[in-house]
C-alpha cells in the first residue's frame, strides 16, 4: 500500500507543471553557480600561488636590514571545498604579518572586480541549495493535503482502509523521491563541470569525504524542507492559504531569521571594533616599553653610580666595559621580564576580546539556530573551511606563524634601548645570511574537527524533520478532509 | 450491516447536525436517505466514514465501530462522492489500479479493469482517456466502478446520480439492483426522490438532523413518495415527538 501511494505521489508531482519549473531552475542554476565558484576558486588559487611565489623570490634565504623591521608574510590558501559554500571567505585577510613585537597584523587584497556578487551573495552550492531546492521543495509540497482536500481525492483515499499516517509518510517519500531527481540531475552537471577543472578532483582525500558529508546533509535538510511543505498543508485548507503560509514561512527562515539573528546578537551583546582593540593593544604595548626604557635608564643609572660614572657620558674607558659586563645580564633578565610581561597583556587582551567575540557570534549562532536554513548554512560552510569558526581558525593560524617567526628570528634577538641608543642582543648560531622567513603553513579545519564542531546542527536537522512530521501526523490525524 | 445507534453530532458552531439517529440497513437492501439540504445526510456518511467524529452514538460497519476502530470498518465499505474527483493526469486505468490497489485488491489484470469500467458504461476509449478529460457523468462512473471493483459487504453513496444523464441513471439503478441482488447493504443519500421510489427497500426522510420517518417499500409501492416525503417534512414538531 505503501509503494502504491509513493508511486502515486512521485508520478502526480513529476506530471505537474511545478516539477518542470524547479527542474528547470535547479538544472541551469546549480551548473552555473558551480561553474561560477569553481572559476572564482581558481583565480583565488593563482593569486594565491603568484603572491607567495612572489614573495618567496624577494625573500629568499637571509634576512637584511634591521631585525625590528623585518615583517615575515603568511599567505592564506584558499578552502578547495569553499567551492561548494564561499561562506565568510570573501571576507577573511589573505595575508598574515608578523612583526617583532608579538603583534601580527593581517590584509586583505581590495577586490572589486566584481561588485554584484558583493551586493546579491554568490551564487554557491550552498545558495542554490538554500534558496532554489530549498523553495522547489515547499513548492512541490505545500499544498500536498489541503490541495487533496480540495479536489476531493483526500476523502476518497481516507474512505479507504488507509491509515493516515501512510497517506503522509506516502507524500513525504513520494515528494522527496521527486525533488532530488531535478537536484542529482543538476548536481551530477555541475560535478562534471567542477571535474573539468584542473585545480580540483571531486575524488581528492580533501574534497571528496567532506563533499559525500555534505551531501548527506543537504538530503536531510532537503528532507526536512518538504516535511514542513507537508506540515503547512495540514494546516490550511485550500491550495491558497498553504501557498501563503509556504512563502512566508519559508522568507522568514530563509531570509528574515539569518539577517535579523545577527542584529540582534550585536545590540544584546555589543562588542568593540578590531581597530579600537588594536589602538588599545598599541598603547598597552608602548606603555609598557615606556616602563622597560625607564626601568633600563634606572638600572644603568645605579650600576654607573656604583661605579662612579657620569651617567650621561658614552666612553670606551675601561670602567664603561666593566659598568656594561655587568648590566649586560641585568639588561637581559629585565627585558625578557618585560617583553613576557608585554605579551602576557596583549594575550590577556586579545583573548579578553575574542572571548567577546566568541559569545556575540555564539549568541547570533544560537537565536538563528531556530531556521534550519541557518543549522545547514552553518554545517555545510563549517565543512567547506568558510564557516563562522573560520576567524577564529585563521587567528590560530596567523599566532602559530607568529610564533614559528618568533622562534626562527625574533626569538633569537633581543633589543636594548638605552637613552637614546639601541643595541642587539644576538643568540649563539644566530647568523642572518643562512636565515630565511618561514611560510605559513595555514590548515583547515579537518572533517572530524569539522563534525565535532557542527554536530548539534546536525541534531537539529534531524529535530526539524522530526518536528515537522511529528506535527503534520498530528494535524493530519485530526484534520477535517470534508 | 450498516448500524447507526443514537447518532448525534454537533459541531464546534454548536449547530445540531444529527439528533439521535438510529436505523440499520441489512445486506441486500437499498436505504435511501431523502431530505433537505443541511437535513444531516452526508453527516451520517462522513461519520460511517471516520471523516468527522460524533458527539455521541455509534456508527457501525459489519460490527466495527467506524470511530474507534475506523480502518477495520472501512475494509467492509466502498464510497462513492456526489462530485467524484479523481487524479486528473491520470488515465483512468491508472485511477482505478490506484484505488483498487488502496482497497488491498492488488494483482488485477487489466482485463479485470476493462470489465467493471464496461460494466458501468465506460466506454472503451475511455479507458486510456486522462481523467481531466472527463465530464462529470464520465468521473461518476468511473467512481461508481471504483467502488464496485473493491466489492465490500457495504457501499455508502452520497448523491451518486448526480451528472448522470437519464441513460446512465438508468443503468446505475440497474447496478445497483445487481449489488443488492448480490447482498451489499447499500446506504444511498439523494434528493432525488423518484429514483429512490425506483430502486429503495427502506427510505429514511431527515429533517434538520432528525430522521423524522422511515419507510418500508410496500409503503411507498403504491403511493406517491414525493407526497409522503412532503407531508413529513411538513409535519410540526410537537406531532413528530408524539409519534416518536
Amino acid at each position: 500500500m505503501l509503494k502504491t501511494l509513493i508511486l502515486k505521489e512521485v508520478t502526480t508531482t513529476i506530471f505537474d507543471l511545478r516539477f518542470v519549473i524547479a527542474t528547470l531552475l535547479c538544472v541551469v542554476l546549480i551548473p552555473l553557480g558551480m561553474y561560477v565558484s569553481r572559476k572564482d576558486y581558481e583565480g583565488r588559487l593563482a593569486r594565491y600561488r603568484g603572491e607567495h611565489a612572489q614573495y618567496r623570490q624577494r625573500h629568499g634565504v637571509g634576512i637584511s636590514g634591521n631585525v625590528l623591521e623585518v615583517e615575515a608574510q603568511g599567505f592564506r590558501p584558499p578552502s578547495p571545498l569553499s567551492i561548494f559554500a564561499s561562506g565568510v571567505d570573501s571576507f577573511m585577510p589573505d595575508r598574515v604579518l608578523t612583526s617583532y613585537w608579538g603583534l601580527y597584523h593581517t590584509a586583505k587584497e581590495s577586490r572589486t572586480g566584481n561588485t554584484h556578487s558583493l551586493l546579491f551573495g554568490k551564487t554557491d552550492f550552498v545558495f542554490c541549495v538554500t534558496f532554489i531546492v530549498s523553495l522547489a521543495a515547499l513548492v512541490l509540497s505545500f499544498n500536498a493535503i489541503s490541495g487533496e482536500r480540495e479536489t476531493g481525492t483526500l476523502r476518497l483515499m481516507i474512505a479507504n482502509s488507509v491509515p493516515r499516517g501512510h497517506i503522509l509518510l506516502g507524500k513525504l517519500v513520494g515528494i522527496y523521491v521527486a525533488l532530488l531527481i531535478p537536484f542529482l540531475l543538476s548536481l551530477t552537471i555541475a560535478l562534471l563541470v567542477l571535474e573539468a577543472s584542473p585545480d580540483v578532483s571531486i575524488a581528492s582525500p580533501e574534497i571528496g569525504p567532506a563533499f559525500l558529508v555534505i551531501l548527506g546533509l543537504t538530503g536531510l535538510f532537503l528532507f526536512g524542507m518538504v516535511t514542513l511543505g507537508i506540515c503547512i498543508s495540514t494546516f490550511a485548507r485550500t491550495s491558497a492559504d498553504s501557498i501563503v503560509l509556504s512563502l512566508l514561512i519559508w522568507a522568514t527562515l530563509a531570509l528574515g531569521i539569518p539577517k535579523v539573528s545577527p542584529m540582534l546578537a550585536d545590540v544584546l551583546y555589543p562588542v568593540e571594533r578590531p581597530d579600537l582593540v588594536n589602538l588599545k593593544k598599541g598603547l598597552v604595548a608602548e606603555d609598557i616599553d615606556k616602563e622597560l626604557v625607564a626601568e633600563t635608564k634606572k638600572l644603568r643609572d645605579e650600576v654607573y653610580t656604583r661605579h662612579n660614572l657620569p651617567v650621561n657620558m658614552a666612553s670606551s674607558a675601561q670602567e664603561f666595559k666593566k659598568a656594561d659586563a655587568e648590566l649586560k645580564p641585568a639588561f637581559q633578565s629585565l627585558l625578557e621580564q618585560y617583553r613576557k610581561r608585554s605579551a602576557e597583556a596583549l594575550q590577556r587582551m586579545e583573548q579578553d576580546y575574542r572571548r567577546r567575540i566568541h559569545v556575540r557570534s555564539l549568541l547570533a549562532v544560537n537565536l538563528s539556530r531556530i531556521s534550519p536554513v541557518c543549522s545547514y548554512t552553518y554545517v555545510v560552510t563549517a565543512l567547506s573551511g568558510t564557516g563562522t569558526g573560520e576567524p577564529d581558525n585563521f587567528l590560530r593560524n596567523a599566532q602559530q606563524y607568529q610564533d614559528a617567526v618568533k622562534n626562527n628570528i625574533y626569538g633569537k634577538v633581543a633589543v636594548i634601548r638605552t637613552g637614546g641608543l639601541t643595541g642587539y642582543l644576538y643568540a649563539d648560531g644566530y647568523d642572518h645570511r643562512s636565515i630565511s622567513l618561514p611560510d605559513m603553513a595555514y590548515s583547515y579545519p579537518t572533517l572530524t574537527s569539522a563534525l565535532a564542531e557542527i554536530w548539534p546542527d546536525i541534531l537539529l536537522l534531524a529535530l526539524f524533520c522530526a518536528l515537522f512530521w511529528a506535527l503534520a501526523f498530528v494535524r493530519l490525524n485530526k484534520y477535517d478532509v470534508r | 450491516m450498516i448500524t447507526l445507534r443514537e447518532l448525534t453530532k454537533r459541531y464546534e458552531d454548536n449547530a445540531l447536525a444529527l439528533d439521535h439517529v438510529s436505523y440499520e440497513v441489512k445486506p441486500g437492501e437499498i436505504f435511501c436517505l431523502l431530505g433537505a439540504n443541511g437535513a444531516g445526510k452526508t453527516t451520517t456518511i462522513n461519520i460511517l466514514l471516520d471523516f468527522i467524529q460524533p458527539t455521541s452514538g455509534c456508527a457501525l460497519i459489519n460490527g466495527h465501530d467506524c470511530n474507534k476502530f475506523p480502518l477495520e470498518a472501512k475494509k467492509y465499505v466502498s464510497y462513492v462522492s456526489e462530485n467524484v474527483q479523481l487524479y486528473g493526469m491520470f488515465t483512468a486505468r491508472q485511477n482505478l489500479r490506484f484505488f483498487a490497489d488502496l482497497s488491498g485488491k492488488r494483482n488485477l489484470s487489466d482485463t479485470d479493469l476493462h470489465d467493471v469500467m464496461r460494466r458501468v458504461g465506460l466506454q472503451e476509449r475511455a479507458f486510456s482517456m486522462r481523467v481531466k478529460n472527463f465530464s462529470k457523468g464520465m468521473r461518476q462512473k468511473l467512481g461508481i466502478a471504483i467502488a464496485l471493483l473493491k466489492d465490500p459487504p457495504a457501499i455508502l453513496m452520497d448523491e451518486p446520480t448526480s451528472g448522470l444523464d437519464p441513460k446512465s441513471g438508468l443503468e446505475f439503478l440497474s447496478q445497483l439492483g445487481q449489488l443488492r441482488d448480490a447482498g451489499k447493504a447499500i446506504l444511498i443519500t439523494t434528493h432525488d426522490i423518484f429514483r429512490a421510489k425506483q430502486i429503495a427497500d427502506h427510505v429514511g426522510i431527515m429533517k434538520q438532523g432528525r430522521l423524522i420517518a422511515i419507510r418500508k417499500r410496500s409503503d411507498f409501492k403504491q403511493a406517491d413518495l414525493e407526497e409522503i416525503y412532503m407531508r413529513e417534512m411538513h409535519v410540526p414538531q410537537a406531532r413528530l415527538s408524539q409519534e416518536s
